[in-house]
């Protein structure tokens, strides 16, 4: 059986190009995909660039970000100050770059969270049936309809006034866990086809144990799928916490996308739009690219899609 | 039908549990554990300046100690104490009592009577805006598909998926002001339906278009995948070789069998507009259930927190059971 990093590489690259070093192999890779789906590219480079600006952060920002300077406030965009500043002259480009930071964190923690969690349950569930599929889905659907904005208002609201309580890393757990649900469902359905596989009888006939057929059998194979749900979950995460910042139970004294939106951008709208139109282009430019990057993994990996 | 709408209602019972044990438990029992009592969360200045009134505020809303009765020997105080005041809350609950407001003293049930429809106003019209943006989009996408029609509408809304749409709201609340001198209406006294029809709709006209605009998004992509898929059957084949015109191909053989996985996905997005109504409510500070949440959770006003929560999670168990039931109405195959 094939593992999930050949199943992926040797989707791109041509026979004859598998004896190659790996780094040549995987921008062969690139660039096929590339050609392939240029909009997929397109949004890689997008959320490559943001990543870069979250891990790069103070050495790429023109200014600290929460350095003020009154004197210029509220300036429109100049060389000095590229998209201007804000009310207490802090310079917008900074505090954007910034605010990338919160995004990729809580993103990228809350998906691997949630990723886990839900190729825990949708593999259990799918694998086992019966009594233990009934109950797992009956409370993924309660789950998947909880109001999951209400609820994270109400979480975040009453740890936002414990002190010793770490905001971000409540954001993480929180989205993280109210997220399993929806991608469980799709392992699960994945699972169910996987498990009636030639191999998985196999393993059986072997005496591979239950835990042992789940990991090293139908986990190679549901990961694609779980790599492009994650994908597209990300771009909802990074709404969600821009959503929650912008409502004001977010991260407090550091600058994040949705709170720049509510305080400095609400308040200063008439006279320097740009305060409220940067920060949401911002916002939109990195879940359009989680998105349409997904969209075009989807298209390469799901197996479903790969056989029309 | 019976039988299995009875399964569904016990399910929904369950959830709805679920919400008032878990939040209870939050509020309850983990906040005054790490804040001191829950009064002093709420009227720290009163509790600090004076026991006496303390002890009185604690006694009025239900947060005095409870001692175990003897004969659960062993038992920590504070499970008891526990239980017996979710049995006083849910107790409550099946008197219609909500209790009140820690914050203004005022109950809570009668101004959720005010806030309720304000917020299923909004919610509804922002539903029925979003199906009436996607559903025509969405055919049309399906019937243009790969020409210039599909690709426009196909990137306007992924466009529309990805900001948030506080920020359109934004957008164009300032820009409206900008270009055409326009902004929302400033609603310091709200109007509310039954006195002023029409300065209410005025102001609830742009927030409710909003709600529905960020579903509208995944809807109108379900229906074009769906209409694409469906247009390939035999039936619809059979309908043309009948020579039925184009038009009552589309909408009455094609549409009606697309829209039974978009039942499903209304069905889901229920939370999405839920979000929506709370974001939009704060906004635009329309007085709904969302911006109730948003200010109780603010001040620590506990038991508006408790019911707000709860009423949520029976709104959306309840709108989630008719989804369910609908289904026969739009797919024949579908028996219960």
């Amino acid at each position: 059986m094939a593992t999930s990093a050949t199943t992926v590489a040797g989707e791109f690259i041509r026979p004859s190009s598998s004896d190659r070093p790996l780094p040549i192999r995987a921008i062969y890779a690139i660039v096929h995909f590339a050609r392939r789906k240029p909009l997929g590219f397109f949004g890689l480079l997008l959320v490559l660039t943001m990543i870069f600006l979250a891990l790069a952060g103070s050495m790429v920002e023109p200014y600290p970000p929460d350095r003020q300077a009154l004197r210029h406030s509220l300036e429109g965009s100049s060389s000095a100050h590229l998209l201007g500043t804000d009310a207490l002259g802090r310079d917008v480009l900074s505090r954007l770059i910034a605010g990338a930071n919160i995004s990729i964190k809580v993103g990228f923690g809350a998906v691997a969270i949630s990723a886990c969690g839900a190729a825990t349950l949708g593999i259990v569930s799918g694998y086992f049936g019966g009594w233990v599929d009934k109950i797992v889905q009956r409370i993924v659907d309660s789950w998947q309809a909880m109001p999951y904005l209400i609820i994270l208002i109400t979480f975040m609201g009453i740890l936002k006034g414990i002190k010793s309580v770490d905001i971000i890393l409540a954001m993480v757990v929180a989205m993280g866990i109210l997220g399993i649900a929806g991608s469980s469902r799709v392992i699960r359905s994945q699972v169910l086809t996987i498990k009636n596989g030639p191999f998985v009888e196999a393993a059986q006939s072997m005496g591979a144990g239950h835990v042992r057929i789940m990991i090293f059998c139908i986990l190679p194979n549901v990961f694609p799928l779980i790599v492009v749900n994650a994908t597209v979950a990300l771009g909802g995460i990074i709404l969600a916490e821009a959503t929650l910042s912008f409502l004001g139970f977010g991260p407090a004294g550091k600058p994040s996308w949705g709170q720049m939106l509510s305080v400095e951008g609400r308040q200063y709208m008439r006279t320097s739009p740009g305060l409220a139109v940067y920060p949401g282009l911002f916002i939109g430019a990195a879940v359009f690219g989680f998105n349409i990057f997904g969209d075009a993994l989807r298209d390469v990996l799901d197996p479903r899609l790969r056989q029309r | 039908m019976g039988r299995y709408v009875v399964q569904r209602l016990l399910l929904a019972v369950l959830s709805v549990w679920i919400v008032t044990i878990i939040v209870f438990t939050l509020i309850r029992v983990v906040v005054p554990k790490v804040y001191g009592s829950a009064v002093d969360i709420v009227a720290v200045d009163i509790a600090h300046n004076d026991p006496v009134r303390a002890q009185q505020l604690r006694e009025e809303f239900g947060l005095s100690g409870i001692e175990c009765p003897g004969w659960m020997p062993g038992m920590p105080n504070g499970v008891c104490n526990a239980v017996y005041r979710y049995g006083e809350w849910v107790g409550g609950i099946f008197r219609l009592d909500l209790g009140a407001s820690v914050q203004t003293g005022q109950p809570v049930k009668g101004e959720m009577k005010r806030r309720l429809p304000v917020s299923l106003e909004l919610g509804t019209i922002g539903l029925c805006a979003g199906l009436i943006i996607s559903l025509p989009l969405g055919v049309a996408a399906a019937i243009w598909q790969d020409r210039w029609p599909d690709y426009i509408l196909r990137t306007i809304f992924i466009m529309l998926a990805s900001v948030p749409g506080f920020w359109i709201a934004i957008l164009i609340i300032t820009l409206g002001s900008i270009w055409f001198n326009w902004a929302p209406p400033l609603n310091i006294k709200f109007p509310y339906l039954q006195d002023d029809p029409v300065a209410h709709a005025k102001v609830m006209m742009l927030p409710a278009f909003l709600v529905g605009l960020t579903p509208s998004a995944g809807l109108m992509r379900l229906v074009r995948t769906q209409m694409l898929e469906v247009m390939r059957q035999d039936y619809v084949r059979t309908a043309r070789a009948k020579g039925l015109n184009e038009r009552t191909v589309i909408i009455r053989h094609a549409l009606r069998n697309a829209l039974v996985p978009v039942v499903t996905v209304v069905g889901l997005s229920l939370p999405a507009l839920i979000a929506g109504t709370a974001i939009f409510e704060s906004i635009f500070t329309l007085p709904g259930m969302g911006q109730y949440l948003v200010g109780s959770v603010q001040q620590m006003d506990y038991t508006v927190i408790q019911s707000t929560n709860l009423v949520f999670a029976v709104l959306i168990v309840m709108a989630n059971l008719l989804v369910d039931i609908s289904y026969p109405f739009f797919d024949p195959r579908i028996r219960y």
